[in-house]
């Protein structure tokens, strides 16, 4: 019986052979939506390319007319390239790794104007989840009386006050219920009338014979001894008493103090609780902080993230990792080459206004394989003016758990139009133009980041959006006096828990604008908290009555003293 | 063109045993249940072509099996998490990946592990059941469908007296 089906066996091969050679014509194609799908999802914005070639000797791949969408301004570029090349080695493809010796980038542009809107449909979904990742907008943020339920808040709020007058009510109870048992207490009355008693008895048997004096003798030692005791006792109430009273007053005063801190805690979430100036650097640091941190943000969350991976390929044989195509158990591979090394970057543009050039070393992925520095070096210079910028990117990764990457950035006399400053309700703060001179220096490790960044405006022209009212027009005003516009962020401290700070020039500005319009309504505002917290609370103006019983007691308590002093006496 | 669509039906229906058709349907259990395009499917696949096996009952049984491991994928990952995981044969795993074929087999994916360990399995019991499910069917079930209304209206068609004939 024959096994082989021979006409089968040349039929898969035939068929393998034309699924190769279609893959060859259809992988440009979905290799060019597989580039544009991934940058637009990560620069939020329309990233396009025009062609994709794949070349078979050698193996090698160009990509042509990339051009990336500025998402601030939809009918700009931020950049255009003009082709990127690259070959692969064949050798190191075999292990599924990919080698560069030469990446060529050429043609960059800048700034470049689009023939479409760049823009992409965002879903109120992925909106809303920038939102909250960039921080609140700038939403005209002085709380208006009107728009804010302050009742509702304060009903809602977890009041120190109310805790400190519950515990405050039940300590006087159990005073009360303690001391007037104790003073009250037919206990005492009866010890006292026994003692007047025998003192009566003894002192008239005394008074008949003297003879009863020695005889008696044990009863009168008895009798002092009772008086005695009754005494200290009345002296060990007596000091309670006080430490009692003091208690009780210092958490009435707790109470009366709870009040302050409930209002200043319900106040700062709205910035008030420094005053207007509270607000104003709410403000600026809402708006200056939405802009400019979520980038440190995104540096911090992709070292964070390499030092998971790299501590988790240190620890562990077997290493899980979940991934869109399902869970990875990456072992440990033997060939200890990166899965993505580029050796050498070259990039080179011009146009009207800029050259650009610039160049790379052992980029790749994952960076402890390549046990070299991995270093970008990009310098942009005006052609017809004192303009440039140039940036230098130095990253060195001892072993996969000590990493040192440095960043120098610097950018001089830089003409910018059209940059949006702030976002507000209304629209866009936009710098129409000005000079831009930054710098920013900083170091990172998979410890610590220390990053500082530098901005100054000069010349700018600011255009705010309509529709402004209030304490943002005299901002408005204030922003168009303004001639330089200094900004300073700084990231510093732990990975895990960096201290991000915003600081700028303009909150002056913003305090003044903030003051000039709106100080009636912010104090308005803070009575209104006032008297909803009074009202929630209660009157506590009878609280230190609570300490009128006292009185009465230690009065009672000295009367007995008394009394058994003078029988004392009479003994 | 009928006359090359009939032989095409023919060649792909020529092996016409049981055990060629319980083969067919346990190799398109292999490719159906792991994803597509994995190494070991160019494997089943010239396997199906090269043997003798009943190339029709291949394809047509393929989308069932798909459906299925589609619905079972969830499952697939957690058996091949707990056998590329285990303790006894991580060494081997390891071993296997440092080769070109491991490498490029996604065996290291616990989804492509698990579906391929569940449906070798299953195509091993699958084998000996359908084989055993064929002879009855032909013994005891054929005689009484041949019988049916439709069956023998199709017989009367065009289609199959060329398909008879070559």
């Amino acid at each position: 019986m024959k096994i082989f089906r021979w006409w089968g066996i040349s039929a898969f091969f035939i068929t393998a052979l034309m699924l190769l050679l279609s893959w060859y014509l259809i992988a440009p194609i979905i290799f060019k939506s597989s580039i544009e799908s991934a940058g637009t999802e990560m620069l939020g914005a329309k990233f396009d390319v025009d062609q994709v070639e794949l070349h078979l000797l050698p193996l090698g791949v160009t990509i042509n007319g990339i051009a990336a969408t500025d998402p601030d301004q939809p009918m700009q570029n931020l950049f255009e390239l003009k082709t990127i090349k690259f070959s692969i080695d064949n050798s190191i493809l075999l292990w599924k790794k990919i080698l560069i010796n030469e990446l060529k980038i050429e043609g960059i542009k800048l700034g470049t104007k689009r023939k479409n809107n760049g823009s992409i449909e965002k879903s109120q979904e992925s909106e809303n989840l920038e939102n909250s990742k960039t921080g609140q907008l700038f939403n005209s943020s002085l709380p208006e009386l009107n728009k804010i339920d302050i009742k509702a808040l304060v009903d809602k709020a977890d009041l120190v006050t109310l805790k400190s007058l519950k515990q405050l009510e039940k300590k006087q109870q159990s005073l009360n219920k303690f001391w007037e048992n104790e003073v009250e207490n037919s206990q005492h009355e009866i010890t006292l009338k026994e003692i007047e008693a025998t003192l009566n008895r003894l002192s008239k048997r005394a008074k008949n014979n003297s003879f009863n004096l020695i005889k008696d003798r044990k009863d009168w030692k008895k009798l002092k001894t009772d008086i005695r005791k009754e005494r200290k006792l009345i002296s060990a109430l007596n000091k309670k008493l006080k430490t009692d009273k003091t208690e009780l007053t210092q958490m009435i005063t707790q109470v009366k103090n709870s009040q302050q801190q409930d209002l200043d805690r319900l106040l700062s979430k709205t910035g008030l609780n420094n005053g207007l100036s509270g607000v104003s650097k709410t403000i600026y640091e809402q708006l200056f902080g939405a802009h400019l941190t979520p980038w440190v943000k995104k540096i911090i969350e992709f070292s964070k993230h390499n030092k998971d991976i790299s501590k988790k390929q240190s620890e562990s044989k077997a290493v899980t990792y979940e991934t869109k195509n399902g869970t990875l158990i990456q072992f440990v591979d033997e060939k200890k080459f990166p899965d993505l090394f580029i050796k050498h970057v070259s990039l080179s543009g011009k146009d009207k206004q800029w050259s650009t050039f610039g160049e790379g070393n052992n980029l790749g992925y994952y960076p402890w394989i390549i046990n070299k520095p991995a270093e970008l070096n990009i310098e942009i210079k005006g052609l017809s003016d004192q303009s440039g910028a140039n940036m230098k990117v130095k990253s060195e990764w001892k072993n996969s758990q000590e990493m040192n990457t440095k960043v120098h950035t610097n950018i001089k006399n830089w003409n910018i139009e059209n940059i949006k400053l702030l976002q507000s309700e209304q629209g866009n703060w936009m710098i129409n133009s000005g000079t831009l001179n930054a710098s920013l220096d900083g170091q990172i490790t998979l410890e610590d980041i220390d990053i500082k960044l530098n901005l100054a405006i000069t010349n700018a022209s600011i255009n705010p959006p309509e529709g402004l009212s209030g304490w943002q027009t005299s901002l408005a005003t204030s922003l168009a006096d303004q001639k330089t516009i200094k900004i300073t962020v700084l990231a510093v401290g732990s990975l895990n828990q960096p201290n991000i700070s915003v600081k700028t020039n303009l909150e002056n500005i913003f305090s003044s604008a903030i003051n000039n319009s709106s100080k009636k309504q912010t104090s308005k505002y803070k009575n209104e908290y006032k008297d909803q917290i009074s009202r929630r609370v209660g009157d506590l103006s009878k609280l230190d009555s609570l300490n009128s019983n006292f009185e009465k007691w230690t009065d009672a308590l000295k009367n007995n003293d008394k009394l058994l002093e003078k029988l004392k006496v009479g003994l | 063109m009928i006359t090359s669509l009939i032989k095409l039906l023919k060649a792909l229906n020529s092996e016409q045993s049981p055990r060629q058709l319980a083969i067919a349907i346990s190799l398109s259990t292999i490719l159906g249940l792991t994803p597509l395009y994995s190494l070991h499917n160019l494997l089943i696949l010239f396997i199906a072509f090269s043997f003798r096996v009943n190339l029709s009952l291949f394809f047509l049984s393929y989308p069932l099996f798909a459906l299925l491991g589609y619905l079972s994928s969830s499952i697939f990952e957690s058996v091949g998490s707990f056998i590329l995981l285990n303790p006894n044969l991580v060494d081997l795993w390891q071993w296997f990946f440092n080769t070109v074929v491991g490498r490029w087999s996604n065996f290291y994916y616990s989804g492509v592990m698990g579906s391929l360990i569940v449906s070798v399995l299953f195509a091993l019991i699958l084998y000996p059941t359908s084989k055993s499910f064929i002879k009855l069917y032909r013994s005891q079930f054929l005689e009484t469908i041949e019988k049916y209304q439709f069956i023998r209206l199709l017989k009367t068609s065009t289609f199959w007296k060329l398909y008879e004939k070559y």
